[in-house]
């Protein structure tokens, strides 16, 4: 039984159903407050019925800075997706999927022109997940992540950027179908 | 706090600003001088004050503080926002924080009221104010910067906003409050008419509309806020019926939070109808493909519907018909989302139970009669492999009769889960059919009184003398321990069952247990008894074991977290602790499950000496140094630069609470208590802000997420979390209790350093300064010795009472007349503290003869022998303090008419003697539970004592998480070789 509204501040009260997950990590106090005061309809939580979080999406709107205008990696305003976390005990039931489609929607509201987000190169069954919501990957940016997630022996690991148009691009001029072979340095990315 | 250092303004000489970049005061002090008199800027005023107030010199180091004063006072204006900047950072630390909305506060209004159209230095003062929460200072700045810039609609918002938490603020008086409130209301209700009158003329050739107009959801949010704080409900009921603003015009927009906010204030004021009929529209809402919305899909909008039809259907039968409707309507829609179906589908067995017949009996001739078990039934035969089902109709199926339940769990369920065992689904059907039968076990209403009188289990018909059924749960743990022996010895390779069945599994097996050794009433706080002490250690050995086959998982680790600590082997809870992780913004609601009262089970494990023991402390302690570094974080003033007004009303209210978190006074008494039981030095704790921000006023809040503890038990009987909870959580009684402790403890064993030299005089300062300190110890005590017993254990509140007696005793002796007979009342109480040491001696061991019985039940016993060792000290010093004062004042006064009269002078040291002793008994039991903990023979002693008798686990238990246990308990009684006893 599961509602899905807007992050309030003591929701981080009730956040343990999905933080004690190891793979979801627990930031300073600051870096929620950041996204509640910039971006408060771009962090929604799904709460169950007893109150707990049982899942939630921090995402924030921006450009790149004015001064990479004329980059070929500068990015328009666009959606980013910060976090997405699901509770073990609540996956299965589609609720990244609708905590996703609600970023989405307030990103068509704030005009964006696409949304995008990282994800580990290994991570197959969180690229399977954007991919069946209609994100490609867009370029692959070259050992972005300090440590391989999966393989010891390595020492860093590829990020995929995924994104995905809103309704303000329409021709979608700000998607690749063969962005697994653009290949950018993490220097690239702001 | 250590606030870095800011650079000099633009335009200071290059000479300047590296001395100041480097720190080299005299110089920067020489040159801004210099400068000063040159340029004739008060700039370089400020920078030589500041640069005075780094000096070592005490003198030169409230140069910036004392300057600010005088400015305050003599009504200078500082024009330059710079020099300004530099002061506060001169004087923080320097200046208290609440003295800041009377010196720089006012000179950052006057600073702005002198260049209001300077908008970048206005609204950096802005910041400052909002920053260090002085909001009448803020209210001002705001208000000249919307008039300065009328166009800007944010500076309006900022006003109206500012204004608006002004009118509700402590720091402002309660006539200005309502002044405030009314200036917001009238301005943000202009800005909405504005917009009304915008959207009515949108059509015509209307001119151009004034920015200045409500537009956003954040500015919609805010209006109606604004409008239920201060607003007449004739007021509201305009807003409501707003065309623009509307809480359904505003769901058609996708705005769901302002209908949210809009049921909760009718729910509030108890009107269903207009919860029904909200609802009804937002329900009624659908995209234009005709799917339902995102927003209507939710099932809080379902519940509140179905909460108001039944509020209403008397008065309006057709309401039960309208849901009815809805519910059809929807769950006709093709393409459907799993997600969504599954509300609906539970939305429409909540209306049945809702809006149903409740009179019905749930089972007739042994098949479900009543329509509520029937769409119950439907419900879990269609979502019954859902992860989320037991906790989806938990409550529901409580809400059936005891009949009705135990088809569930007994017939139904046991059916769907036929089949082949290793297969997932059948493995995690089975698992929820044996989840329902502990849940029917657990219900209350499963025992009634038969014809003999006696109570009788529904469910196997015996007599029961017990809460629970000893026998059904004995049975229960059989059937599930051979599932698990069938699952865990089957050769398939399945590891959803072993990631997702066998875990909890494992947890209803330990719950049985539990049962089993909590049956009767409820033991917290109290030292283990061996019988509980055996179900436990075997709960936490079966746990374990799984744990090791599932490292991290939540439930398992929280659990076994409790349990260890319950037992005392709290390194292995550390240990099991440090893998889940808990840290930053967490650790306030979920630090209370392993930190609280685990100075008193192993004050060594969390020694700063220790690095694991500081690394561990230092998780607990940094949330509170970082989050808490200014009176309001920073972000909130991106909260306002972003316009989300909802989020600034939203981020001081949380940062309230977490400065009155019970979790952080919490972490400040543990830390004591380690310090002090381990002789070590402390900080001084009038400087520390857990404590000098608190008051005898101040209430305390208690946050303990228990959300990812397994929540089995029906809502009939306590939570295995509290159960399995060494006494109650941390409470306002509580933490204040226990800080005034410490302060007693602090002021009466306070040494001075050996290099300090004391005068007479000095001394005579520190005497009244005790004599005083005592005196509102005093004071305070009573305020919260009084309250529900079982807010703390036994041991605390004699610990506490001791505490508070010792005071009050003090002070009395202090102020001793020989004049007045006062001698009885100081005689009552010696002899109520001599009473309270008994008890807190019988509070440790019931086993007289040496036994694994009484070790077992000693090792589950610091936490009372901790308080019996507080307890000691406390009288000790206390007494000690009072034999010295007698002696101190039989020597000022040699006629002999002063001090205490010398049968009360021995009775004091008849109270010490008898501390003494409890302290030398405390001695000798931690020396005798050294001997047999880290003797040869524990370990098969242990062994016997677990294996004893036909228990249901003994099949799956191993024992291979045996070594682990006792090597924890083997530090811990090592450990406890580091603690002071006197």
């Amino acid at each position: 039984m599961t509602t899905f509204r807007r992050f309030r501040p003591d929701d981080v009260n009730k956040f343990s159903k999905c933080n004690l997950d190891p793979l979801t990590e627990t930031y300073e106090l600051s870096f929620y407050l950041q996204y509640y005061a910039k971006w408060p309809s771009l962090f929604q939580v799904c709460e169950d019925s007893e109150g707990n979080i049982v899942g939630y999406i921090m995402g924030k709107v921006e450009s790149s800075p004015d001064a990479y205008k004329y980059s070929e990696h500068y990015l328009p305003w666009h959606a980013h997706i910060t976090a997405l976390t699901v509770a073990p005990e609540a996956r299965r039931q589609g609720i990244g999927k609708i905590l996703v489609e609600q970023l989405e929607a307030a990103a068509d509201v704030h005009n964006t022109w696409f949304m995008d987000l990282f994800v580990r190169s290994s991570n197959a069954k969180a690229i399977a997940f954007y991919k069946e919501l209609g994100y490609s990957v867009f370029r692959v940016v070259k050992d972005y992540y300090g440590e391989h997630a999966t393989d010891p022996d390595k020492d860093s690991e590829d990020a995929f950027d995924m994104r995905k148009s809103m309704k303000r691009d329409s021709k979608g001029e700000h998607v690749r179908d063969d962005g697994e072979k653009h290949e950018v340095h993490p220097e690239d990315v702001w | 706090m250590n606030r870095q250092r800011p650079r000099l303004k633009n335009g200071v000489d290059l000479q300047l600003q590296s001395a100041f970049q480097d720190g080299n005061w005299p110089v920067v002090i020489r040159l801004a001088e210099k400068r000063a008199k040159t340029l004739n800027d008060q700039y370089y005023e400020a920078v030589k004050i500041c640069a005075e107030s780094q000096l070592d010199d005490p003198a030169a180091k409230f140069a910036a503080v004392a300057a600010v004063w005088k400015f305050v006072k003599e009504g200078s204006t500082v024009k330059d926002v710079d020099a300004i900047d530099l002061l506060e950072w001169a004087t923080t630390n320097l200046l208290d924080q609440d003295d800041f909305s009377e010196t720089l506060g006012p000179l950052r209004v006057r600073a702005v009221k002198a260049a209001p159209k300077d908008k970048f230095a206005a609204t950096r003062c802005l910041e400052s104010c909002l920053l260090h929460w002085d909001l009448a200072s803020a209210q001002q700045i705001a208000a000249i910067i919307d008039r300065s810039f009328p166009q800007d609609r944010d500076m309006l918002f900022w006003n109206i906003v500012v204004t608006h938490l002004l009118s509700m603020s402590p720091q402002t008086s309660p006539d200005k409050r309502k002044l405030y409130g009314t200036l917001a209301q009238k301005q943000i209700e202009r800005a909405a008419q504005v917009t009304e009158q915008a959207e009515a003329n949108s059509s015509e050739a209307a001119p151009k509309p004034t920015p200045r107009r409500v537009k956003t959801e954040e500015e919609t949010l805010l209006l109606y806020d604004i409008v239920e704080t201060h607003g007449s409900p004739q007021d509201f009921l305009k807003l409501i019926s707003s065309p623009v603003f509307s809480p359904a015009a505003q769901f058609r927009q996708g705005r769901k939070e302002v209908a949210l906010r809009a049921i909760a204030k009718f729910r509030r004021d108890g009107d269903w109808l207009a919860v029904f009929n909200l609802c009804k529209d937002c329900l009624s809402d659908c995209d234009a493909d005709g799917q339902l919305t995102l927003l209507a899909s939710d099932i809080a909008v379902w519940r509140h519907i179905i909460d108001a039809a039944g509020h209403i259907k008397d008065a309006d039968p057709e309401s039960t018909s309208v849901v009815q409707k809805l519910l059809a309507k929807l769950l006709s829609s093709e393409h459907m989302r799993p997600m969504y179906r599954r509300n609906i589908l539970l939305a429409r067995v909540l209306a049945v139970f809702n809006l149903g017949p409740s009179d019905e009996r749930d089972v007739l001739d042994g098949r479900p009669s009543s329509l509520r078990l029937q769409e119950l039934i439907r419900y879990i035969d269609d979502q019954y492999t859902s992860p989320a089902c037991f906790s989806d109709v938990k409550t529901l199926m409580e809400s059936l009769d005891a009949n009705g339940l135990k088809y569930l769990a007994f017939d139904h369920l046991p059916r769907l889960a036929e089949g082949d065992e290793k297969n997932f689904k059948t493995a995690f059907t089975r698992l929820l059919a044996l989840k329902t039968q502990y849940l029917l076990l657990t219900h209350r209403k499963t025992k009634s009184r038969g014809q003999n009188q006696q109570l009788q289990c529904t469910v196997c018909e015996a007599t029961v003398k017990t809460a629970l059924c000893n026998t059904c749960l004995s049975q229960l743990s059989e059937a599930s321990v051979v599932f698990y022996d069938s699952i865990t010895k089957s050769d398939g390779d399945n590891s959803k069952i072993k990631t997702e069945v066998l875990p909890e599994l494992a947890i209803l097996i330990a719950f049985c247990s539990l049962n089993l050794a909590f049956d009767g009433p409820a033991q917290t706080g109290q030292p283990l008894e061996s019988k509980a002490a055996r179900h436990l250690i075997r709960a936490a050995l079966l746990l374990d074991d799984q744990l090791a086959q599932n490292p991290g998982h939540s439930q398992l680790s929280l659990l076994l977290t409790q349990l260890h600590i319950r037992l005392g082997s709290a390194y292995r809870a550390a240990d099991v602790w440090d893998v889940i992780g808990v840290k930053r913004t967490i650790i306030d609601s979920l630090g209370p499950v392993f930190y609280d009262r685990l100075s008193t089970i192993a004050p060594a494990l969390l020694s700063s000496y220790d690095s694991w023991g500081s690394h561990l402390m230092d998780l607990l302690q940094s949330h509170y140094q970082i989050s808490l570094k200014l009176r309001m974080p920073r972000r909130l003033v991106d909260a306002f630069e972003s316009g989300s007004y909802s989020s600034v009303m939203g981020i001081p209210k949380y940062i309230d609470r977490l400065r009155m978190s019970c979790t952080r006074a919490m972490s400040l008494a543990e830390a004591r208590r380690i310090e002090r039981l381990l002789g070590q030095t402390s900080h001084e704790l009038d400087s520390d802000p857990r404590f000098n921000e608190v008051d005898d006023e101040s209430h305390l809040i208690q946050t303990i997420d228990y959300g990812s503890f397994p929540s089995w038990n029906s809502s009939t009987i306590r939570p295995m979390h509290l159960n399995l909870r060494l006494g109650s959580a941390p409470s306002n009684r509580r933490c204040h209790l226990s800080l005034l402790s410490e302060a007693f403890h602090e002021l009466l064993a306070y040494k001075p350093p050996a290099s300090y030299k004391t005068s007479a005089g000095s001394l005579e300062y520190d005497h009244i300064y005790v004599i005083e300190t005592l005196a509102r110890l005093s004071n305070s005590f009573p305020k919260f010795l009084t309250g529900p017993d079982d807010e703390m254990t036994r041991s605390e509140l004699l610990y506490f009472e001791a505490v508070s007696l010792i005071c009050t005793l003090m002070s009395l002796c202090v102020d001793f007349d020989r004049s007045s007979d006062s001698s009885d009342a100081l005689t009552h109480i010696i002899s109520a503290l001599k009473l309270v040491l008994a008890n807190q001696r019988n509070q440790i061991l019931h086993e007289k003869e040496s036994s694994i019985d009484r070790t077992i039940t000693m090792l589950g016993s610091m936490h009372n022998i901790t308080m019996l060792r507080d307890t000691t000290a406390a009288i000790k010093l206390g007494s000690q303090w009072i034999l010295n004062n007698n002696e101190r004042e039989k020597a000022r006064d040699r006629s002999g008419k002063s001090g205490l009269p010398k049968d009360l002078a021995s009775q004091f040291k008849d109270l010490q003697t008898t501390a003494e002793a409890g302290i030398k008994e405390g001695q000798g039991w931690i020396s005798e539970l050294k001997t047999e903990v880290m003797s040869r023979d524990f370990e098969p002693k242990l062994k016997r004592f677990l294996l004893d008798g036909e228990h249901e686990i003994r099949s799956i238990l191993s024992m291979d998480s045996l070594p682990a246990l006792i090597d924890s308990w083997q530090s811990n009684v090592k450990g406890w070789q580091q603690v002071k006893w006197a």
